[in-house]
């Protein structure tokens, strides 16, 4: 990641994703193969990629500033998910999901990721 | 915005995309589906409220869910299909809604076309809490005053 002009290469199950997240420019988000949502740990959506805004037909600039759980995916707003960000500082978890992506039922796989003491947290999301 | 764009239409882009944000917004869970349970749309909230009974299924179908948590909806939604308006009281159920606790849902169904049943989900938690709490408290004061009343009778046979 250290390499400006190298291709992000993001493997949605890898043990070190979260790693490779930390280090990753807000700029270089769009090139990464599966959804993501950069949150602030109040859940302030601060990047939005583009893999994601293509399947959930929201615009980055209307996503962009808003609560994740409140106003961008509010199917989220619950204890499974951003209930799990609010109790934990270090979080790895991946679940199972249905997303509402345009109001029909979309069958999801979730990974949420948060380092202790890091400013960010983050929702990918892939297809299943 | 160029003015080659035909008059009216995107005032139409735009209202579906309010109607959306509208419905993705809506605290009542909704869903649009068949007559044979098959899911075609669904809002956040009905996702949110379902989640737990969902687990990883695709929610494709509505009624293998309902089959866990209100099996006699589905009898009510799938037989006597010419029947419109809404299909029956409103049911209450119970579903994990934190790590040891519940939410209490109550689900309805409303054929609003042939071949299409909206089923709304409330959640109706705060008011179940607040009965709880009325009955908590009906129970409480009943107390205090047998307390009080067996006080008085034991003050008036020493006197």
């Amino acid at each position: 990641m250290t390499n400006s002009a190298a291709s992000v290469c993001l493997i949605f199950d890898d043990p070190g994703l979260l790693e490779n997240l930390e280090t990753i420019p807000l700029d270089r988000i769009d090139e990464i193969g599966f959804g993501l949502i950069v949150m602030n740990r109040s859940g302030e959506v601060t990047g939005y990629n583009a893999s994601e805004s293509k399947r959930s037909g929201l615009a980055v600039e209307r996503v962009l500033g808003r609560n994740f759980f409140v106003d961008v995916g509010p199917c989220t707003n619950n204890y499974l998910v951003a209930q799990r960000f609010l109790d934990c500082d270090e979080l790895d978890e991946q679940l199972d999901y249905v997303f509402t992506f345009r109001m029909a039922p979309t069958p999801v796989r979730l990974r949420m990721l948060a380092r202790a003491g890091s400013p960010r947290q983050y929702l990918a999301v892939r297809s299943r | 915005m160029s003015g080659d764009a035909p008059p009216g239409r995107r005032d139409d882009a735009q209202e579906l995309q309010d109607l959306r944000q509208f419905f993705y917004q809506c605290p009542v869970g909704l869903f649009e589906i068949d007559d044979d349970g098959l899911v075609y749309k669904v809002n956040p909230a009905a996702v949110a409220m379902l989640a737990p009974a969902i687990g990883s299924g695709d929610l494709a179908k509505l009624f293998p869910i309902l089959d866990q948590l209100a099996p006699q909806m589905i009898s009510v939604i799938s037989q006597d299909r010419a029947r419109m308006g809404p299909l029956a009281a409103g049911e209450r159920i119970l579903i994990p809604a934190e790590a040891h606790g519940v939410s209490s849902l109550e689900i309805r169904a409303v054929r609003v076309a042939a071949g299409r049943v909206m089923v709304v989900l409330l959640d109706v938690s705060a008011e179940r809490r607040l009965a709880a709490e009325g009955d908590r408290l009906f129970a409480a004061e009943k107390a205090a005053h047998a307390e009080a009343a067996a006080a008085r009778d034991r003050a008036e046979a020493v006197s």
